[in-house]
């Protein structure tokens, strides 16, 4: 019976270790955001805490995360997040909204017309939240 | 005791010799030494001369023809041209900054400057379920021939609005619709999409922004306001316009017609579909006739009834 308990204490140890154990992260290179504005969640979700919002043409850091047994992962929660660094920030941001270029941004192109407007930082607030509000699609010719 | 007297003797008449030969050294060396000093003078004369002599020479007119030889004119008028296209393309790029978007440009900017101002309004930012809607509509879109179109969906924790396609531009499609009125139907994915299709057709027919566009919009769109202080008024006034269509005034028969008619033309390939637009606006019918909160919808897309008997076939006695 003490065995039995031993290799269960033994058993479970080792799995919570190796859980527990932190996955090694690496840059895996530089995007940037294509939307006029755009949070940064704690976690993959858009309902998670924004650790920080960017602006258009912001660069991001992405990061790959690779487990103890080597198994890679860069896209997370049904393959739409990207796990990013901005600034002293490290959290997720839609893969959808990076490009690997830089963007013609709206703001930047016409700059005074967006100055004029005169937006307030709720308003900012909600146009970073707008982006984490819709669902967006594209249809295509499948073959 | 003769040599030594031969040589005192020879010593004694050396003397004089040598004092005259130390002297006549001293004397050779002075004529030179104060001598020099007119030689330098007059070396320096002939030398100012000289350098009057070479100013004369350097005559532009004379070495005119070197420079042209050595490509600086070019050179020059080159960096001058450079200075000026750069002063040119500076001033231009200043003034590019006061443009105002273009048709192109300028729609789905607004619209979502319309969503951000009436945020509170609308209720949109909403913790809400994953209904893939998404997936839903543009795999519909792509069953009715509708590829490369970018969709996107927003849900309102409202009633105030049921539905609607917001005016965007050509490569986009925004749609907003209400989840309280989803769950009120207790709509599927089909009848959303279907929804969604209508509000597709309208947009494409551009009802919406033949609402909002005026003179005064036209105008203003791709203009620019460099010097001229930036119209803000009428901005808000056009904002003020999207509560107009999507509150108040809506839609009218005729639009409302054309886009039953296109949508009965449309999904009759599909008579199973077609059915289900049907049921549809029959749910949404005895809902506008029975729910007051809705009272409104016959208002904002006349009406279901209506779209009912555009419909249906007609019994024709034969």
């Amino acid at each position: 019976m003490t065995k039995f308990i031993l290799f269960f204490v033994i058993f479970f140890t080792n799995a919570i270790g190796a859980e527990s154990a932190p996955m090694k992260k690496s840059m895996i290179g530089i995007k940037y955001f294509k939307e006029l504005m755009g949070n940064v969640h704690q976690n993959p979700s858009r309902y998670s805490q924004v650790l920080t919002t960017i602006s258009c043409n912001h660069p991001v850091k992405v990061m790959k995360e690779t487990s103890t047994d080597g198994k890679e992962f860069v896209l997370y929660g049904e393959d739409k997040w990207n796990y990013v660094t901005v600034g002293p920030y490290a959290g997720y941001i839609m893969a959808d909204y990076l490009t690997e270029k830089k963007n013609t941004c709206f703001e930047e192109e016409y700059s005074k017309y967006f100055d004029g407007l005169n937006l307030d930082i709720n308003d900012l607030y909600y146009w970073a939240r707008l982006y984490d509000q819709y669902v967006q699609g594209k249809s295509k010719v499948r073959q | 005791m003769m040599k030594k007297k031969c040589l005192i003797a020879l010593l004694l008449l050396s003397v004089p010799f040598l004092a005259n030969s130390s002297e006549e050294a001293k004397d050779s060396k002075s004529p030179h030494e104060t001598k020099s000093e007119p030689v330098k003078a007059d070396s320096a004369e002939v030398k100012t001369e000289n350098k009057e002599g070479t100013k004369e020479l350097l005559d532009f007119s004379s070495i005119k023809d070197i420079i042209k030889q050595d490509g600086l004119e070019g050179e020059l008028k080159k960096k001058q041209d450079e200075k000026r296209k750069f002063l040119s393309d500076k001033k231009l790029k200043d003034m590019k900054r006061f443009n105002i978007p273009n048709q192109d440009t300028f729609w789905s900017f607004f619209s979502e400057l319309w969503l951000v101002k009436n945020a509170t309004l609308l209720k949109w930012d909403i913790h809400k379920p994953d209904f893939e809607l998404e997936k839903a509509f543009t795999s519909f879109l792509e069953s009715q021939g509708h590829y490369e179109t970018k969709i996107k969906i927003l849900l309102l924790d409202s009633v105030e609005i049921t539905h609607a396609s917001l005016p965007s531009n050509s490569d986009e499609y925004i749609f907003i619709i209400s989840l309280p009125f989803i769950r009120t139907l207790d709509l599927s994915k089909v009848e959303i999409s279907l929804i969604l299709f209508e509000d597709f057709i309208r947009a494409k027919k551009g009802y919406f922004k033949n609402y909002i566009t005026d003179k005064e919009l036209d105008s203003f769109m791709g203009s620019n306001f460099n010097g001229k202080p930036f119209d803000k008024k009428l901005v808000d006034t056009h904002l003020k316009k999207y509560n107009q269509v999507l509150f108040e005034k809506g839609f009218n028969f005729q639009e409302q017609f054309e886009t039953t008619k296109e949508m009965d033309v449309l999904l009759k390939n599909d008579l199973k579909i077609w059915n289900t637009y049907l049921t549809l606006i029959e749910k949404i019918d005895t809902l506008t006739k029975n729910n007051t909160l809705y009272k409104k919808y016959g208002q904002i897309y006349p009406s279901p009834e209506l779209q009912l008997n555009w419909l249906r076939p007609k019994n024709t006695i034969l």
